[in-house]
């Protein structure tokens, strides 16, 4: 199961999606963010949805892929849609004991996981269409300007790729561990919470030993390979902006627009929706 | 304790398109106190086959059977199959996790729910017999030298009291002296409390001087299964393979092909230098001039 | 010889401090204790020594990663003690380490190779320039825009290899390579870092416990205790079987053969290195009969 987090895990191609600025991704992805929770109504939701699934087909990347990532967010979805059908107040359209369902609370429901599976969505594709390089090289020129509000803008974007090439590593180590403990009568399965809990020391302890372990030798070897922060840098991959990512700023542009006007003047009631 | 495995074959994320068979129509049968060498490339399916001796993995296909039982069946315990089978990974260091070196030679015992005295006890005899003496019960495993942490992680399986011991690599990454004491340690459990020993190894001069007995698995299906005298003598099949015959078959073979008259069946340097010696020794030619020769080369 | 000197060492000591549980110093270890080290450009020096020798210290030496405590050490003409030069000293000296995964920065090959270059300075199309080289040296460029993730452990250290080759450095130190792959990769890292040295000229430093690794390098200093006790060509340093297990080491499965047999009586000569070089010896040996006879048996 761990290994099945696809959340930071670059896919290779060459659609045009992986062609695109890092920039114009992340400003996108931003975006795409922020509409979801300003402009949260039905309609918006169904025009962003179709959005999304254009940006998914131009990704060339197999379904199956992005739709991984969704997995591991299951139980936080399911949590947040019970609290919000049960806990919403308002016009009560069931009742049993003390549990109650209000239309509000269906309501809620749906919108928070519609919006959470959009931005996981979202998020995938452009982790999945950009190297953690080319996301650190975006975050670092397009937030550069950051860096004079004391922002470590280089230092946190770096930190940011080498975690996203540990984690599948880690995933890995993680899981031989629990085989090697498991080979010494550990049971990570059964007994209630605080037995579990404990039955994760055996495997927590190695890991993040491991963990440090490598932090040192990656210190070490970015070290002698010359590391000395981003002073005095230059790029492999220098970031230039191209025709299409201009115009990729332009369609950003029109899908707030177009999502907000669909927001504000487009009623859509679905009939199972109250 | 006997295993017994029958048209055993595992695939990997079947039905998905990540799916890749690992192993594939594998018999065979491992009696009590033998010591066996497993050989095969990376990827060929060793390590599969290793997690299925201890129930890590179960089959796909075919089944496996610890004294006649099926490990698959119902009811089956696969947590007590785990103490009878002591699978050692690879870096097997890197599952240290106690505060010191006694206590984490005990997880095992203490899992398998034994009276505190008896886990003190079959942890300190498991700690001796990997030659950590008392002085290491207190200390921290991860202040240890590689190889100290190497035979604590050993201890950790030995207190157990497994009846089979499986190993990954054992001495990966250590020097030579170093592997020499872990293997020599092995052939000592296995002789001492007849426990049967399954050493996977890349080595094959490891396997041709402590094995009795190799399996080769060449993608997912047992290759060969015999003496290392008979399979390493098939240098040329080996090699077909992408593998290799320990390095004293290439020099037998090397003198055959000179026509020499000797048995090729010698896969160890001692046994190797006694064959050399005999062909040499042809009766009628025995001399003592053999001393001053060498003291004119130099 | 008049060659450029790359590394000129001597004297060279260095001490651990051990701290007890409060943290305090509680006592030194000699890691180095009065090494010389001359690497001459374009050789091939391999330092054989048991885990804890001192060999890996010696290694971070050369990188400036550590400095050492007492003597000198000049590399490509740079004193690693003056901190002004440490960026020169670690482009002159590459390093490559043990563990493949825990060297490699970038999710793409191509940007790990880049990334020496990156922090030098390097202006972008040389960086390409470099990297395609880099990569086609060790044979790896193929491979370019593939996740090392995917890679096996012999690909990863040659990735390693080429990161260190795009840094132009004076000489590569790779501070046993091949100790965490399996006998495919160890091959296939040993064929590389011959290949660079013989055909590209690359000093190499290889530092290792595996002596049949060792065989091909112009010298071979064998290290104990911090010092370097053993010194000379795999021939002259192989004989030496009795001193080798002492130290922990051992020698490759020919010269240990020949040794034995020579210790039964046989008349062999010194310096067998190879399988094939033994049969040869031992066939002049039955050739001449009644010479090469055996004392007991």
């Amino acid at each position: 199961m761990l290994k099945e987090i696809t959340l930071g895990q670059y896919y290779p191609g060459n659609s045009i999606l992986h062609r695109l600025d890092p920039r114009v991704k992340l400003v996108g992805t931003l975006v795409f963010i922020i509409s979801l929770f300003a402009f949260g109504s039905t309609s918006a939701y169904i025009a962003a949805g179709l959005v999304l699934a254009v940006v998914i087909t131009l990704s060339a990347v197999p379904l199956k892929f992005i739709l991984r990532g969704l997995k591991m967010i299951f139980f936080l979805m399911l949590i947040t849609a019970l609290c919000n059908l049960f806990l919403t107040p308002g016009d009560v359209i069931f009742k049993v004991w003390k549990l109650q369902i209000t239309a509000q609370g269906v309501r809620m429901a749906i919108h928070m996981a519609v919006r959470l599976t959009y931005l996981i969505l979202g998020s995938s594709i452009m982790t999945l269409t950009t190297t953690p390089n080319q996301l650190t090289d975006g975050m670092e020129t397009g937030l550069g300007w950051m860096r004079v509000l004391h922002v470590p803008v280089h230092e946190i974007a770096m930190m940011m790729s080498i975690a996203l090439r540990f984690i599948p590593i880690l995933m890995d180590e993680a899981n031989r561990i629990m085989n090697a403990q498991t080979a010494r009568g550990a049971d990570f399965t059964s007994g209630g919470l605080i037995r579990r809990a404990r039955a994760l020391i055996p495997l927590l302890v190695p890991l993040f030993v491991s963990a440090f372990r490598r932090a040192n030798d990656l210190a070490l070897a970015m070290e002698s390979r010359g590391y000395h922060g981003g002073e005095g840098r230059t790029r492999m991959n220098p970031l230039v902006y191209q025709r299409r990512d201009h115009i990729a700023y332009g369609i950003i542009a029109l899908y707030l627009v177009m999502i907000f006007l669909i927001w504000k003047y487009v009623e859509i009631s679905l009939p199972f929706l109250p | 304790m006997e295993i017994k495995i029958e048209h055993l074959s595992y695939t990997y994320n079947p039905g998905t398109p990540f799916e890749k068979k690992a192993l594939d129509d594998i018999s065979l049968t491992i009696g009590k106190g033998e010591f066996i060498g497993l050989v095969g490339h990376t990827g060929s399916g060793k390590s599969t086959l290793v997690q299925h001796l201890n129930g890590l993995l179960m089959p796909t296909q075919g089944s496996v059977l610890v004294d006649g039982e099926d490990i698959a069946g119902e009811g089956y315990s696969l947590r007590q199959l785990r103490f009878r089978v002591g699978v050692v990974f690879q870096y097997p260091e890197y599952q240290l996790f106690e505060s010191d070196v006694l206590k984490d030679v005990s997880f095992g015992p203490k899992n398998q729910g034994l009276s505190d005295e008896e886990v003190l006890a079959r942890a300190r005899e498991a700690m001796r017999s990997v030659g950590l003496d008392e002085s290491y019960e207190t200390r921290s495993p991860f202040e240890l030298s590689g190889g100290q942490k190497r035979r604590a992680a050993i201890a950790g399986i030995l207190a157990m009291n497994p009846q089979m011991l499986v190993l990954d690599e054992p001495t990966a990454g250590m020097d030579p002296k170093g592997r020499e004491e872990v293997l020599d340690l092995l052939r000592q459990i296995n002789r001492e409390r007849n426990i049967t020993i399954v050493l996977v190894s890349h080595s094959m001069e490891d396997v041709a001087n402590y094995a009795d007995r190799v399996i080769v698995i060449v993608d997912g299906k047992i290759r060969w299964d015999d003496s290392p005298s008979v399979v390493f003598t098939r240098i040329e099949e080996l090699e077909q393979t992408g593998l290799r015959a320990p390095q004293v078959s290439y020099l037998l073979k090397d003198l055959q092909d000179k026509g020499w008259d000797l048995d090729r069946s010698a896969v160890s340097i001692d046994a190797a230098a006694q064959e050399i010696l005999k062909a040499l020794s042809v009766p009628g030619q025995q001399t003592g001039g053999a001393v001053e020769e060498s003291g004119k080369d130099r | 010889m008049g060659r450029e000197k790359i590394i000129e060492g001597s004297g060279l000591s260095y001490h651990y401090t051990v701290y007890d549980d409060e943290g305090r110093p509680a006592a030194k270890q000699t890691a180095l204790d009065g090494v010389d080290l001359q690497v001459e450009k374009g050789q091939f020096i391999a330092i054989l020594g048991h885990n804890g020798s001192g060999k890996s210290t010696l290694a971070r030496h050369l990188n400036a990663l550590l400095v050492p405590d007492g003597g000198t050490l000049y590399v490509n003409g740079y004193d690693t003690r003056n901190d002004t030069h440490v960026w020169e000293v670690r482009q002159s000296a590459g390093m490559v380490f043990q563990n493949p995964d825990n060297q490699i920065i970038a999710s793409v090959v191509a940007e790990d190779v880049g990334f020496g270059p990156e922090n030098m300075g390097v202006p972008t199309e040389k960086i390409w320039k470099r990297v395609e080289q880099a990569l086609k040296m060790v044979g790896m460029w193929e491979e370019r825009d593939a996740s090392p993730n995917r890679l096996s452990g012999g690909q990863k250290q040659r990735v390693a290899i080429a990161g260190v080759i795009a840094m132009r450095p004076a000489c590569i130190v790779l501070d046993e390579p091949t100790a965490m792959l399996d006998p495919a990769g160890r091959t296939e890292v040993i064929r590389t870092i011959r290949e660079l040295n013989e055909q590209e000229k690359v000093t190499i430093i290889l530092i290792t416990h595996n002596m049949e690794e060792t065989v091909y390098a112009d010298r071979i200093l064998v290290m104990d205790h911090g010092k370097v006790v053993m010194s000379g060509n795999a021939k002259e340093v192989f004989s030496r079987v009795e001193e080798l297990e002492h130290l922990r080491l051992g020698v490759p499965q020919p010269a240990l053969l020949a040794w034995k047999l020579k210790q039964k009586g046989l008349s062999l000569p010194d310096g067998i290195l190879t399988m094939e070089e033994l049969a040869e010896a031992l066939e002049e040996l039955r050739k001449n009969g009644q010479r090469g006879a055996v004392r007991e048996l």
